[in-house]
Protein backbone atom coordinates (compact mmCIF):
# COMPACT_ATOMS: atom_id res chain seq x y z
CA UNK A 1 0.00 0.00 0.00
CA UNK A 2 2.99 2.52 0.82
CA UNK A 3 4.26 2.76 -2.43
CA UNK A 4 1.10 3.17 -4.44
CA UNK A 5 0.63 5.77 -1.21
CA UNK A 6 3.88 7.10 -2.44
CA UNK A 7 3.36 7.58 -6.27
CA UNK A 8 0.32 8.83 -6.10
CA UNK A 9 0.78 11.46 -3.59
CA UNK A 10 4.07 12.45 -5.97
CA UNK A 11 1.64 12.19 -9.23
CA UNK A 12 -0.46 14.64 -7.70
CA UNK A 13 1.33 17.09 -5.79
CA UNK A 14 4.10 17.72 -8.24
CA UNK A 15 1.65 18.03 -10.99
CA UNK A 16 -0.27 20.89 -9.33
CA UNK A 17 1.92 23.46 -8.60
CA UNK A 18 2.71 25.00 -11.56
CA UNK A 19 -0.70 24.80 -12.96
CA UNK A 20 -1.67 26.88 -10.03
CA UNK A 21 1.23 29.11 -9.68
CA UNK A 22 1.63 29.90 -13.67
CA UNK A 23 -1.93 31.11 -14.58
CA UNK A 24 -1.72 33.45 -10.82
CA UNK A 25 1.89 34.63 -12.16
CA UNK A 26 0.39 35.52 -15.48
CA UNK A 27 -2.57 37.21 -13.22
CA UNK A 28 -0.33 39.33 -11.05
CA UNK A 29 2.06 39.98 -14.89
CA UNK A 30 5.31 38.69 -12.82
CA UNK A 31 5.54 36.13 -15.27
CA UNK A 32 6.35 38.78 -17.95
CA UNK A 33 8.78 39.80 -15.60
CA UNK A 34 10.80 36.20 -15.43
CA UNK A 35 10.18 35.90 -19.50
CA UNK A 36 11.69 38.85 -20.44
CA UNK A 37 14.47 38.78 -17.72
CA UNK A 38 18.18 37.95 -19.47
CA UNK A 39 17.41 34.20 -18.99
CA UNK A 40 16.65 31.99 -21.70
CA UNK A 41 12.89 30.59 -21.39
CA UNK A 42 13.92 27.04 -21.00
CA UNK A 43 15.01 28.11 -17.79
CA UNK A 44 12.55 29.47 -16.70
CA UNK A 45 10.52 26.59 -17.85
CA UNK A 46 13.23 24.20 -15.88
CA UNK A 47 13.19 26.39 -13.00
CA UNK A 48 9.34 25.98 -13.06
CA UNK A 49 9.23 22.32 -13.40
CA UNK A 50 12.02 22.62 -10.48
CA UNK A 51 9.43 24.17 -7.72
CA UNK A 52 6.97 21.96 -8.45
CA UNK A 53 9.51 18.98 -7.93
CA UNK A 54 10.98 20.61 -4.32
CA UNK A 55 7.52 20.40 -3.42
CA UNK A 56 7.05 17.35 -4.56
CA UNK A 57 10.07 16.23 -2.60
CA UNK A 58 8.89 17.63 0.63
CA UNK A 59 5.52 16.12 0.15
CA UNK A 60 6.35 12.30 -0.63
CA UNK A 61 8.32 12.61 2.67
CA UNK A 62 4.65 12.28 4.40
CA UNK A 63 3.43 8.91 3.44
CA UNK A 64 7.22 7.42 3.60
CA UNK A 65 7.23 8.71 7.42
CA UNK A 66 3.62 7.76 8.07
CA UNK A 67 4.41 4.16 6.59
CA UNK A 68 7.57 3.70 8.78
CA UNK A 69 5.98 4.44 12.27
CA UNK A 70 2.49 3.73 11.61
CA UNK A 71 2.75 0.48 9.81
CA UNK A 72 6.44 0.06 10.27
CA UNK A 73 6.76 -0.37 6.60
CA UNK A 74 10.74 0.18 5.61
CA UNK A 75 11.90 0.11 2.48
CA UNK A 76 14.50 -2.99 1.83
CA UNK A 77 16.70 -0.68 -0.55
CA UNK A 78 17.49 2.56 -0.93
CA UNK A 79 18.71 3.70 -4.64
CA UNK A 80 15.63 2.43 -6.06
CA UNK A 81 13.45 4.59 -3.39
CA UNK A 82 15.41 7.70 -3.52
CA UNK A 83 15.34 7.61 -7.53
CA UNK A 84 11.88 7.03 -7.35
CA UNK A 85 10.92 9.45 -5.84
CA UNK A 86 13.21 12.15 -6.99
CA UNK A 87 12.27 11.57 -10.87
CA UNK A 88 8.74 10.19 -10.89
CA UNK A 89 8.70 13.91 -8.91
CA UNK A 90 10.51 15.54 -11.48
CA UNK A 91 8.68 13.95 -14.71
CA UNK A 92 5.33 14.78 -13.03
CA UNK A 93 6.73 18.48 -12.15
CA UNK A 94 6.90 18.81 -15.83
CA UNK A 95 4.25 17.17 -16.98
CA UNK A 96 2.25 20.18 -14.63
CA UNK A 97 4.86 22.34 -16.12
CA UNK A 98 3.61 21.39 -19.62
CA UNK A 99 -0.03 22.13 -19.16
CA UNK A 100 0.43 25.14 -17.57
CA UNK A 101 1.79 26.55 -20.74
CA UNK A 102 -1.93 27.05 -21.76
CA UNK A 103 -2.25 30.66 -21.97
CA UNK A 104 -5.22 31.23 -19.29
CA UNK A 105 -4.63 33.34 -15.93
CA UNK A 106 -7.40 30.89 -14.21
CA UNK A 107 -5.75 28.02 -12.46
CA UNK A 108 -9.06 25.91 -12.88
CA UNK A 109 -9.25 25.80 -16.70
CA UNK A 110 -5.37 23.79 -16.25
CA UNK A 111 -6.69 21.78 -13.24
CA UNK A 112 -9.52 20.32 -15.26
CA UNK A 113 -7.50 19.77 -18.32
CA UNK A 114 -5.01 17.78 -15.82
CA UNK A 115 -7.47 15.80 -14.01
CA UNK A 116 -8.71 14.05 -17.03
CA UNK A 117 -5.64 13.04 -17.90
CA UNK A 118 -4.31 12.41 -13.92
CA UNK A 119 -7.46 10.06 -12.58
CA UNK A 120 -6.86 7.45 -15.56
CA UNK A 121 -3.05 7.10 -15.19
CA UNK A 122 -3.75 6.10 -11.18
CA UNK A 123 -5.95 2.84 -12.92
CA UNK A 124 -3.73 2.24 -15.85
CA UNK A 125 -0.59 2.20 -13.85
CA UNK A 126 -0.32 -0.50 -11.48
CA UNK A 127 -1.11 1.54 -8.72
CA UNK A 128 -4.18 -0.23 -7.03
CA UNK A 129 -4.26 -3.16 -9.78
CA UNK A 130 -1.05 -4.92 -10.38
CA UNK A 131 -0.34 -4.35 -14.38
CA UNK A 132 -0.45 -8.23 -14.73
CA UNK A 133 -4.14 -8.39 -13.28
CA UNK A 134 -5.14 -5.74 -15.99
CA UNK A 135 -6.52 -6.01 -19.03
CA UNK A 136 -4.42 -6.23 -22.53
CA UNK A 137 -5.65 -2.77 -23.38
CA UNK A 138 -4.77 -1.63 -20.19
CA UNK A 139 -1.49 -3.16 -19.95
CA UNK A 140 -0.93 -1.60 -23.38
CA UNK A 141 -1.49 2.27 -21.88
CA UNK A 142 0.17 1.33 -18.90
CA UNK A 143 3.12 1.17 -21.33
CA UNK A 144 2.18 4.92 -21.92
CA UNK A 145 2.21 6.21 -18.31
CA UNK A 146 5.07 7.65 -16.49
CA UNK A 147 3.38 6.83 -13.33
CA UNK A 148 3.50 3.13 -14.20
CA UNK A 149 7.80 3.33 -14.07
CA UNK A 150 7.68 5.64 -10.74
CA UNK A 151 5.54 3.30 -9.13
CA UNK A 152 7.40 0.44 -10.27
CA UNK A 153 10.83 1.55 -9.01
CA UNK A 154 8.97 2.44 -5.61
CA UNK A 155 7.43 -0.96 -5.11
CA UNK A 156 11.04 -2.47 -5.83
CA UNK A 157 12.52 -0.45 -3.33
CA UNK A 158 9.75 -1.50 -0.75
CA UNK A 159 9.35 -5.23 -2.00
CA UNK A 160 12.49 -6.08 -4.13
CA UNK A 161 10.11 -7.12 -6.70
CA UNK A 162 9.42 -5.30 -9.78
CA UNK A 163 7.27 -5.64 -13.00
CA UNK A 164 9.98 -3.89 -15.32
CA UNK A 165 14.14 -4.28 -14.13
CA UNK A 166 14.70 -0.81 -12.17
CA UNK A 167 16.88 0.29 -14.99
CA UNK A 168 14.09 0.47 -17.36
CA UNK A 169 11.84 2.52 -15.13
CA UNK A 170 14.73 4.81 -14.54
CA UNK A 171 15.08 5.30 -18.30
CA UNK A 172 11.65 5.10 -18.98
CA UNK A 173 11.32 8.20 -16.76
CA UNK A 174 14.13 10.16 -18.07
CA UNK A 175 12.71 9.87 -21.37
CA UNK A 176 8.81 11.12 -20.28
CA UNK A 177 10.97 14.00 -18.55
CA UNK A 178 12.52 14.73 -21.76
CA UNK A 179 9.63 14.66 -23.76
CA UNK A 180 7.98 16.85 -21.36
CA UNK A 181 10.29 19.37 -21.09
CA UNK A 182 10.57 19.91 -24.72
CA UNK A 183 7.35 19.67 -25.34
CA UNK A 184 6.64 22.46 -22.52
CA UNK A 185 9.35 24.92 -24.45
CA UNK A 186 7.94 25.10 -27.71
CA UNK A 187 4.64 25.43 -26.20
CA UNK A 188 5.64 28.23 -23.91
CA UNK A 189 7.37 29.60 -27.04
CA UNK A 190 4.38 29.47 -28.94
CA UNK A 191 2.19 31.06 -26.71
CA UNK A 192 3.91 33.86 -25.37
CA UNK A 193 3.46 35.18 -28.83
CA UNK B 1 25.65 52.98 -32.98
CA UNK B 2 21.80 53.32 -32.05
CA UNK B 3 20.20 52.45 -28.33
CA UNK B 4 17.28 50.98 -30.67
CA UNK B 5 17.09 49.80 -34.06
CA UNK B 6 13.84 48.73 -35.75
CA UNK B 7 14.40 47.91 -39.31
CA UNK B 8 11.19 47.00 -41.02
CA UNK B 9 9.18 44.73 -38.57
CA UNK B 10 6.12 43.33 -39.12
CA UNK B 11 3.63 41.21 -36.83
CA UNK B 12 0.85 39.03 -38.12
CA UNK B 13 -1.42 37.07 -35.63
CA UNK B 14 -3.25 34.73 -38.49
CA UNK B 15 -4.98 37.23 -40.53
CA UNK B 16 -4.73 40.22 -38.10
CA UNK B 17 -1.60 42.15 -38.62
CA UNK B 18 -1.05 43.88 -35.51
CA UNK B 19 2.27 45.79 -37.14
CA UNK B 20 3.24 46.85 -40.61
CA UNK B 21 6.90 47.60 -41.50
CA UNK B 22 7.58 50.05 -38.63
CA UNK B 23 10.79 51.60 -38.72
CA UNK B 24 12.36 54.02 -36.50
CA UNK B 25 15.29 54.07 -34.55
CA UNK B 26 15.86 56.08 -31.05
CA UNK B 27 19.75 57.32 -30.55
CA UNK B 28 21.60 56.88 -27.13
CA UNK B 29 20.83 59.32 -24.12
CA UNK B 30 17.13 60.20 -26.16
CA UNK B 31 14.09 60.02 -24.45
CA UNK B 32 11.80 58.16 -26.94
CA UNK B 33 7.47 58.37 -26.20
CA UNK B 34 5.68 56.18 -27.98
CA UNK B 35 1.85 56.99 -28.49
CA UNK B 36 -0.54 55.40 -29.99
CA UNK B 37 -4.40 54.48 -29.68
CA UNK B 38 -5.64 51.55 -27.66
CA UNK B 39 -4.75 48.41 -29.78
CA UNK B 40 -2.62 50.63 -32.36
CA UNK B 41 0.61 47.81 -31.98
CA UNK B 42 2.18 49.60 -29.15
CA UNK B 43 2.48 46.56 -26.51
CA UNK B 44 3.29 44.19 -29.57
CA UNK B 45 6.12 46.74 -30.31
CA UNK B 46 7.50 46.69 -26.64
CA UNK B 47 7.07 42.85 -26.23
CA UNK B 48 9.08 42.42 -29.67
CA UNK B 49 11.71 45.18 -28.30
CA UNK B 50 11.94 43.21 -25.31
CA UNK B 51 12.19 39.77 -26.89
CA UNK B 52 8.97 38.09 -25.02
CA UNK B 53 7.62 37.98 -28.88
CA UNK B 54 9.29 37.52 -32.29
CA UNK B 55 8.37 39.83 -35.82
CA UNK B 56 6.78 38.12 -38.54
CA UNK B 57 9.63 39.89 -40.63
CA UNK B 58 12.30 42.66 -39.72
CA UNK B 59 14.90 42.88 -37.39
CA UNK B 60 15.17 45.02 -34.23
CA UNK B 61 18.70 45.80 -32.39
CA UNK B 62 19.83 46.94 -28.66
CA UNK B 63 22.39 48.59 -29.02
CA UNK B 64 23.57 46.89 -31.32
CA UNK B 65 22.65 43.70 -30.41
CA UNK B 66 19.91 41.33 -32.22
CA UNK B 67 16.90 40.70 -30.21
CA UNK B 68 16.10 37.50 -31.46
CA UNK B 69 19.64 36.00 -32.11
CA UNK B 70 20.87 37.69 -29.22
CA UNK B 71 18.47 38.11 -26.83
CA UNK B 72 19.85 37.92 -23.39
CA UNK B 73 23.33 39.94 -24.41
CA UNK B 74 20.04 42.55 -25.74
CA UNK B 75 18.29 42.10 -22.28
CA UNK B 76 20.95 42.57 -19.89
CA UNK B 77 21.33 46.26 -21.54
CA UNK B 78 17.68 46.94 -20.80
CA UNK B 79 15.14 47.98 -17.77
CA UNK B 80 11.63 46.79 -17.76
CA UNK B 81 8.86 48.83 -15.83
CA UNK B 82 5.76 46.98 -17.07
CA UNK B 83 2.21 48.40 -17.19
CA UNK B 84 1.22 46.71 -14.16
CA UNK B 85 3.20 47.19 -11.40
CA UNK B 86 3.98 43.60 -11.37
CA UNK B 87 6.05 42.49 -8.17
CA UNK B 88 5.79 39.80 -6.05
CA UNK B 89 2.99 40.76 -2.95
CA UNK B 90 3.96 37.94 -0.42
CA UNK B 91 7.99 39.25 -0.32
CA UNK B 92 9.09 42.51 0.66
CA UNK B 93 10.41 45.32 -0.93
CA UNK B 94 13.68 44.58 -0.41
CA UNK B 95 12.96 41.01 -1.48
CA UNK B 96 11.31 41.79 -4.66
CA UNK B 97 14.11 44.00 -5.64
CA UNK B 98 17.01 41.25 -4.53
CA UNK B 99 14.86 38.86 -7.01
CA UNK B 100 15.24 40.91 -9.94
CA UNK B 101 19.24 42.18 -9.25
CA UNK B 102 19.66 38.61 -9.18
CA UNK B 103 17.79 37.61 -11.94
CA UNK B 104 19.92 40.12 -14.37
CA UNK B 105 23.05 38.62 -12.75
CA UNK B 106 23.99 41.70 -10.58
CA UNK B 107 26.92 40.94 -8.58
CA UNK B 108 25.76 40.52 -4.80
CA UNK B 109 27.27 43.75 -3.24
CA UNK B 110 26.80 45.81 -5.82
CA UNK B 111 23.32 44.81 -6.13
CA UNK B 112 23.16 45.41 -2.18
CA UNK B 113 24.63 48.80 -2.60
CA UNK B 114 22.07 50.00 -5.27
CA UNK B 115 18.84 47.95 -3.96
CA UNK B 116 19.88 50.67 -0.70
CA UNK B 117 19.91 53.77 -2.82
CA UNK B 118 17.24 53.39 -4.86
CA UNK B 119 14.87 52.26 -2.24
CA UNK B 120 16.15 55.85 -0.81
CA UNK B 121 15.56 57.15 -4.32
CA UNK B 122 12.08 56.34 -3.98
CA UNK B 123 10.94 57.08 -0.79
CA UNK B 124 10.51 53.17 0.69
CA UNK B 125 13.60 52.69 2.49
CA UNK B 126 11.87 52.91 5.92
CA UNK B 127 9.38 50.14 4.50
CA UNK B 128 11.33 47.76 2.85
CA UNK B 129 10.68 45.12 5.27
CA UNK B 130 7.54 45.33 4.76
CA UNK B 131 5.39 42.97 2.50
CA UNK B 132 4.31 44.57 -0.96
CA UNK B 133 0.83 43.36 -0.38
CA UNK B 134 0.38 46.33 2.24
CA UNK B 135 1.57 49.18 0.17
CA UNK B 136 -0.15 51.42 -1.80
CA UNK B 137 -0.59 51.80 -5.70
CA UNK B 138 1.90 54.58 -5.73
CA UNK B 139 4.10 52.67 -3.37
CA UNK B 140 4.20 49.74 -5.56
CA UNK B 141 4.82 51.08 -8.75
CA UNK B 142 7.59 53.57 -7.48
CA UNK B 143 8.79 49.71 -6.34
CA UNK B 144 8.36 48.71 -9.81
CA UNK B 145 10.19 51.79 -11.35
CA UNK B 146 13.69 50.71 -8.76
CA UNK B 147 13.08 47.34 -9.87
CA UNK B 148 13.53 48.27 -13.51
CA UNK B 149 17.00 50.40 -12.67
CA UNK B 150 18.23 47.79 -9.85
CA UNK B 151 20.78 46.57 -12.95
CA UNK B 152 21.68 49.94 -13.75
CA UNK B 153 20.29 49.65 -17.53
CA UNK B 154 21.16 51.57 -20.42
CA UNK B 155 17.42 51.62 -21.91
CA UNK B 156 14.90 51.77 -19.29
CA UNK B 157 11.52 50.95 -21.17
CA UNK B 158 9.04 52.40 -19.10
CA UNK B 159 5.08 51.68 -20.11
CA UNK B 160 2.69 53.60 -18.23
CA UNK B 161 4.89 54.72 -15.24
CA UNK B 162 2.61 57.88 -14.08
CA UNK B 163 -0.71 56.39 -15.20
CA UNK B 164 -3.69 56.67 -11.92
CA UNK B 165 -1.20 57.84 -9.73
CA UNK B 166 -1.01 60.29 -6.52
CA UNK B 167 0.44 63.58 -7.31
CA UNK B 168 3.74 62.26 -4.59
CA UNK B 169 4.58 59.47 -6.91
CA UNK B 170 4.18 61.38 -10.20
CA UNK B 171 6.30 63.64 -9.06
CA UNK B 172 8.93 61.28 -7.62
CA UNK B 173 8.83 59.48 -11.40
CA UNK B 174 9.00 62.06 -13.04
CA UNK B 175 12.29 63.50 -11.66
CA UNK B 176 13.84 60.20 -11.95
CA UNK B 177 13.11 60.15 -15.51
CA UNK B 178 14.67 63.37 -15.95
CA UNK B 179 17.45 62.77 -14.02
CA UNK B 180 18.46 59.42 -15.93
CA UNK B 181 18.00 61.46 -19.09
CA UNK B 182 20.33 63.80 -17.55
CA UNK B 183 22.71 60.62 -16.68
CA UNK B 184 22.62 59.62 -20.62
CA UNK B 185 20.10 57.13 -20.08
CA UNK B 186 17.77 56.24 -23.22
CA UNK B 187 14.29 56.08 -22.10
CA UNK B 188 11.36 53.85 -24.32
CA UNK B 189 7.99 55.69 -22.53
CA UNK B 190 5.23 54.42 -23.62
CA UNK B 191 1.80 56.45 -22.22
CA UNK B 192 -1.84 57.44 -22.81
CA UNK B 193 -0.57 61.23 -21.05
CA UNK B 194 0.22 63.14 -24.09
CA UNK B 195 1.14 65.99 -22.14
CA UNK B 196 3.66 63.75 -19.84
CA UNK B 197 5.46 63.11 -23.22
CA UNK B 198 5.59 66.49 -24.85
CA UNK B 199 7.28 67.22 -21.62
CA UNK B 200 9.30 64.83 -21.37
CA UNK B 201 10.25 63.49 -24.80
CA UNK B 202 13.32 64.55 -26.90
CA UNK B 203 11.06 62.88 -29.70
CA UNK B 204 7.52 60.90 -30.01
CA UNK B 205 6.56 58.26 -32.59
CA UNK B 206 2.80 57.90 -33.10
CA UNK B 207 1.67 54.55 -33.98
CA UNK B 208 -1.99 53.78 -35.47
CA UNK B 209 -3.24 50.49 -36.72
CA UNK B 210 0.26 49.07 -37.22
CA UNK B 211 1.74 51.97 -38.53
CA UNK B 212 3.98 54.48 -37.81
CA UNK B 213 1.82 57.49 -38.52
CA UNK B 214 4.45 60.11 -37.80
CA UNK B 215 8.28 60.65 -35.69
CA UNK B 216 9.40 63.90 -34.82
CA UNK B 217 9.97 66.50 -31.98
CA UNK B 218 7.14 67.07 -30.19
CA UNK B 219 7.43 71.03 -31.48
CA UNK B 220 7.98 70.12 -34.82
CA UNK B 221 4.98 67.83 -34.91
CA UNK B 222 2.62 70.63 -33.44
CA UNK B 223 3.93 73.35 -36.54
CA UNK B 224 2.12 70.44 -38.84
CA UNK B 225 -1.15 71.22 -37.65
CA UNK B 226 -1.79 75.08 -37.95
CA UNK B 227 -5.63 74.51 -38.03
CA UNK B 228 -5.47 73.80 -34.47
CA UNK B 229 -4.35 77.07 -33.46
CA UNK B 230 -7.14 78.48 -30.65
CA UNK B 231 -8.27 81.12 -28.67
CA UNK B 232 -9.39 80.97 -25.15
CA UNK B 233 -12.11 83.75 -24.05
CA UNK B 234 -14.18 84.32 -21.07
CA UNK B 235 -16.92 86.84 -21.59
CA UNK B 236 -18.79 89.08 -18.48
CA UNK B 237 -21.70 87.94 -18.20
CA UNK B 238 -20.76 84.23 -18.70
CA UNK B 239 -23.44 83.21 -20.77
CA UNK B 240 -23.20 79.50 -22.31
CA UNK B 241 -25.67 80.36 -25.54
CA UNK B 242 -22.90 82.60 -27.25
CA UNK B 243 -21.65 79.17 -28.68
CA UNK B 244 -23.95 79.91 -32.01
CA UNK B 245 -23.11 83.44 -32.06
CA UNK B 246 -19.43 82.91 -31.61
CA UNK B 247 -19.28 80.11 -34.46
CA UNK B 248 -20.48 82.63 -36.60
CA UNK B 249 -17.23 85.10 -36.61
CA UNK B 250 -15.44 84.85 -39.86
CA UNK B 251 -12.45 83.06 -39.31
CA UNK B 252 -13.66 80.11 -36.31
CA UNK B 253 -13.59 76.49 -37.71
CA UNK B 254 -14.70 75.23 -34.01
CA UNK B 255 -16.30 76.25 -30.73
CA UNK B 256 -16.02 74.46 -27.80
CA UNK B 257 -17.31 75.57 -24.29
CA UNK B 258 -15.04 75.10 -21.37
CA UNK B 259 -16.13 75.43 -18.63
CA UNK B 260 -17.19 79.29 -18.43
CA UNK B 261 -14.71 79.85 -21.01
CA UNK B 262 -15.12 79.54 -25.12
CA UNK B 263 -12.43 77.50 -27.11
CA UNK B 264 -12.68 78.67 -30.34
CA UNK B 265 -10.58 77.34 -32.95
CA UNK B 266 -8.78 78.93 -35.93
CA UNK B 267 -6.14 79.31 -38.43
CA UNK B 268 -5.18 83.01 -37.74
CA UNK B 269 -6.13 84.15 -34.16
CA UNK B 270 -4.54 87.66 -35.10
CA UNK B 271 -7.72 88.05 -37.72
CA UNK B 272 -9.83 86.55 -34.80
CA UNK B 273 -9.15 88.63 -31.53
CA UNK B 274 -10.33 91.79 -32.99
CA UNK B 275 -13.97 90.11 -33.99
CA UNK B 276 -14.43 88.73 -30.22
CA UNK B 277 -13.54 92.26 -28.92
CA UNK B 278 -15.85 93.83 -31.78
CA UNK B 279 -18.54 91.02 -30.74
CA UNK B 280 -18.23 92.22 -27.28
CA UNK B 281 -18.97 95.57 -28.22
CA UNK B 282 -21.85 95.37 -29.94
CA UNK B 283 -23.46 92.88 -27.43
CA UNK B 284 -23.03 94.92 -24.58
CA UNK B 285 -20.13 92.23 -22.64
CA UNK B 286 -16.91 92.57 -21.13
CA UNK B 287 -14.07 90.17 -22.14
CA UNK B 288 -12.47 89.10 -19.27
CA UNK B 289 -9.35 87.34 -20.40
CA UNK B 290 -8.13 86.77 -23.60
CA UNK B 291 -5.56 83.41 -23.89
CA UNK B 292 -4.05 82.06 -27.60
CA UNK B 293 -2.97 78.33 -27.92
CA UNK B 294 -1.18 76.86 -30.38
CA UNK B 295 -1.65 73.42 -31.05
CA UNK B 296 -1.24 70.40 -28.86
CA UNK B 297 0.68 67.59 -28.99
CA UNK B 298 -2.99 65.77 -27.93
CA UNK B 299 -4.70 67.90 -31.16
CA UNK B 300 -1.71 66.23 -33.59
CA UNK B 301 -2.49 62.95 -31.93
CA UNK B 302 -6.28 62.97 -32.39
CA UNK B 303 -5.44 64.31 -36.42
CA UNK B 304 -3.07 61.62 -37.02
CA UNK B 305 -5.27 59.01 -35.36
CA UNK B 306 -8.31 59.86 -36.70
CA UNK B 307 -9.83 59.90 -33.43
CA UNK B 308 -11.44 63.23 -33.76
CA UNK B 309 -14.60 61.31 -35.33
CA UNK B 310 -14.60 58.68 -33.79
CA UNK B 311 -14.56 60.98 -29.99
CA UNK B 312 -16.17 63.90 -31.19
CA UNK B 313 -17.14 66.37 -28.36
CA UNK B 314 -14.37 64.57 -26.29
CA UNK B 315 -11.32 66.87 -25.69
CA UNK B 316 -8.98 63.94 -23.58
CA UNK B 317 -7.64 61.13 -25.17
CA UNK B 318 -7.44 57.77 -23.51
Amino acid sequence: MIPGLIAITILFSASSIEPVSIPIERRMKTFDRLVSAPVSLHAVVLGESLSGFLYSIGIAFVPLVAGLLIFGTTPLSIVPLVSGIFLTSFCFATMGTLFAAYPTESPGDIMSMLNMVRLPLIFISGVFIPLESIPFIGQVAGFFSPLTYGNDLIRAAYLGDSHFNPLIDIAMLCTFILIFQLIANRLYNKFNE
Amino acid sequence: MHAIEVSHISKKFGLLTALDDVNFTVSKGETFGFLGPNGAGKTTTIRILTGISTPTKGTAKIFGKDIILETTAARKQMGIVHETSNIYDDLSAWQNLMFTAELYTVAKKERELRGKDLLELFGLWERRNDKVHGFSKGMKRRLTLAMGLINNPRLLFLDEPTSGLDVQSNLIIRDVIRDLNARGVTVFLTTHNIEEANLACDRVAIINRGRIAAIDSPERLKKTIQSAQSIEVAFDPADPRRLEELIQIPGVSEVRKQGDKFRLFTEDPSEVIPAIMEYAGDHNSRVLSVTTFGPSLEDVFIKLTGLEIRTKGVSTVD
